[in-house]
């Protein structure tokens, strides 16, 4: 029981970390970025460059991966989804999906289809830990779990307190108005980007040096999508019970019923929770409109 | 002009100087057409198959081909797609008229490739995806395989080796990936497992898009395995043995040991609970042989070398020579039937085939281990030799 407890937050923590980056860029932008995962996967690949390149010097690689994430959310909004705007929204989500493909192909391109191992690369091992009650987690897994807490902590004061992250919440909520009272929108939407794949981008080093890195590891992204639509798409607050809730669905059915089910369990979470309550657990009704 | 009369008696010249140098380059070629994985999720595995293949072909070709016709490899890429593969069947068969096709790519594909080559009696070499039914006794007369992994001979192998290896009892756990192949081979080994006296105490069937391996694997550590046998895609053998180990688990853990994982995986994971049974050397044991293959390889533009990948081109170099020149598909899968290909220092044995056994006669496996006191792989198991048609009489007993 304790290591299923345990198991759950580790999945948790990286599923709070993605969705973190889908409500992040739908309460600003209003998009729904599908190239979430490959962007998380190409963060993965800024790491393991980094890392090689720097060999000896591993922490340096894992700061810089994030601003290179960072700054490739901030190139996306800038090159690929500012131009969108006055278009309808559906174009926009269809460029993400181009970047995704685009995304894999380049990876490719670049790094092959190899799988590749960072925490290799640093020397650095992942250590399990025994925990009360018999448990055990590795050191990744509880640096994912401080992680995806901290984010959702640093996250929730910057938009309650900061004046920047207030502007964003403004620009979110009526852009045009927003502009009006001197809200450079582009800029807030561009640092929403930026945030959204710099989180993204600790999933990636977290996720590739506990498992592994390779162009298909894009498709977690995907499994995380349910939970920022079970969270709520534009609440923050809602990515927490939601990847604790789909985490702990999931482990029980491999443990308990099916392991097989474990790739569906995500999504039908999401089926019962759209018929139950189509914005998600915190998010806002109206919301549903417009998605 | 008078200068450019003088380039054109140079080039004139320069042409009929070498021509009886570049026999291979004149003649007509064999055409071979390849479908295989070179992109998508299995080309972590497949790609560096064909990048062996292609360069020793071009190896081949610039020692002046067979006879002097080099040999044609149309590659066409299906991503691991069955609906990709059938076209690129259809392709290379129908409008580039090849003698023989080459499947490097998942057992999805197969299919179609098959009812293509049925149609148009095309001689099928799977080499390096894992050998279909097709090819054992009784083979179908057009398909062929050299690829060294087959889910119920290496699973049957794998269990009987545990219990040689084990003292106490062997709790058996298994693992795979959920696709048809590695289901074969996993209830194989359960059901040999539980013939020869193992204690079957767990099984981890891990979906496609599994995230985090972990869960499946407290499972299997939960029901008390001391032994996991996991036969399937290579992220889905190595990917639950790491969970395992970060749950500290101590058992010893046996997987099919693909050739280029292996060889990566074994340095990086530098633990001696890790056994890989293979039917071809990895490269970590340090042979002679599979060096100079590297380098023969690197110096033809293949920047690794994978084992699986050069044993299907030297089966095609062998075939396409056995057939002589003119070569039709006929001819060509009359050559194959009686075929046996030597890759020294890489296999136990030979691949030979036979009029009905398309698979080979017989299988040579070995198991490896790794020692971190020497920091390389070092033989657990030597070959040893599986008379393959008798092997299957068994199994099917077993399988009543």
């Amino acid at each position: 029981m304790a290591q299923l407890l345990a198991n759950t937050l580790a999945l948790a923590s990286t599923y709070i970390l993605l969705a973190i980056g889908y409500v992040v860029v739908y309460r600003s932008s209003r998009v729904l970025n599908l190239a979430h995962g490959e962007l998380m996967m190409l963060a993965g690949y800024a790491f393991f460059g980094l890392v090689s390149a720097t060999p000896g010097h591993p922490l340096w690689a894992v700061p810089a991966a994030l601003v290179v994430a960072f700054l490739a959310g901030v190139a996306v909004y800038a090159t690929l989804v500012r131009p969108m705007a006055g278009h309808p929204l559906f174009s926009a989500v269809l460029v993400t999906v181009s970047l995704g493909i685009l995304l894999r192909g380049l990876v490719l391109l670049g790094w092959t289809a190899d799988i590749l191992y960072p925490l290799a690369v640093t020397g650095y091992k992942n250590a399990p830990w025994l925990l009360p009650g018999g448990a055990v987690l590795t050191t990744i897994d509880l640096l994912s779990i401080l992680m995806a807490g901290t984010m959702l902590v640093a996250l929730w004061g910057f938009f309650a307190r900061s004046r920047l992250g207030i502007q964003m919440r403004a620009a979110a909520e009526n852009p045009l108005l927003a502009a009006q009272r001197g809200v450079n929108i582009h800029l807030v939407f561009s640092l929403s980007w930026g945030i959204s794949t710099f989180v993204a981008g600790v999933a990636a080093v977290l996720y590739a040096s506990k498992v592994r890195l390779d162009p298909e590891i894009g498709v977690i992204g995907l499994r995380a999508f349910p939970v920022a639509l079970v969270g709520g798409l534009d609440s923050l607050a809602g990515v927490l019970p939601a990847g604790l809730a789909i985490a702990l669905l999931e482990n029980l059915a491999i443990r308990y019923v099916s392991p097989l089910l474990s790739d569906v369990v995500p999504f039908l979470a999401l089926l019962v929770m759209l018929f139950v309550r189509p914005w998600g657990l915190f998010g806002t009704k109206e919301e549903i409109e417009r998605v | 002009m008078a200068g450019a009369s003088r380039v054109l008696a140079w080039l004139a010249g320069a042409v009929v100087l070498a021509a009886p140098w570049t026999p291979a380059l004149a003649q007509e070629p064999y055409k071979v057409g390849m479908t295989a994985a070179v992109t998508g999720p299995a080309a972590i595995e497949y790609a560096a198959r064909v990048e062996t293949f292609r360069a020793y072909m071009s190896k081949v070709n610039a020692e002046g081909g067979i006879n002097g016709h080099p040999i044609q490899v149309i590659y066409e890429d299906d991503r691991g797609e069955p609906a990709r593969a059938a076209t690129n069947a259809k392709k290379v068969v129908e409008q580039e008229r090849v003698v023989l096709l080459v499947n490097t790519s998942l057992s999805a594909t197969y299919k179609p490739v098959m009812a293509t080559v049925t149609e148009t009696k095309t001689p099928l070499l799977f080499g390096g995806g894992v050998c279909p039914q097709e090819v054992f006794p009784p083979a179908n007369p057009l398909m062929f395989c050299t690829t060294s992994f087959a889910a119920q001979i290496d699973s049957d192998f794998a269990v009987r080796f545990m219990k040689e290896a084990s003292k106490g009892k062997v709790r058996l756990g298994t693992a795979l990936m959920d696709i048809p192949v590695a289901r074969i081979g996993i209830d194989t080994a359960e059901a040999v497992g539980r013939k020869i006296g193992l204690e079957v105490v767990g099984r981890i069937t891990m979906p496609p898009g599994t995230a985090d391996f972990t869960p499946f694997s407290s499972k299997l550590k939960d029901a008390g395995a001391n032994w996991v046998f996991a036969w399937s895609p290579w992220s889905f053998q190595v990917g639950p043995y790491e969970a395992l180990l970060n749950l500290g688990w101590q058992g010893n853990y046996l997987l099919y040991g693909h050739q280029q994982p292996i060889d990566a995986a074994y340095p990086r994971l530098n633990r001696e609970n890790l056994y890989a049974l293979v039917g071809a050397s990895i490269l970590a044991e340090g042979l002679p042989e599979l060096k100079a293959m590297q380098e023969t390889a690197a110096k033809h533009g293949a920047s690794r070398l994978d084992v699986e990948g050069w044993v299907a081109a030297v089966a095609v170099h062998e075939a396409l020579k056995a057939c002589g020149w003119p070569c039709s598909r006929e001819k060509l899968q009359g050559a194959m039937s009686g075929l046996s290909i030597t890759v020294k220092g890489v296999k136990g044995g030979p691949i030979q085939w036979s009029r009905d056994n398309h698979f080979r006669t017989e299988q040579w496996y070995k198991v490896y281990r790794w020692d971190s006191a020497r920091q390389r792989a070092v033989t657990a198991k030597g070959w040893t030799k599986v008379d393959v048609g008798q092997k299957l009489k068994e199994l099917r007993e077993t399988a009543k």
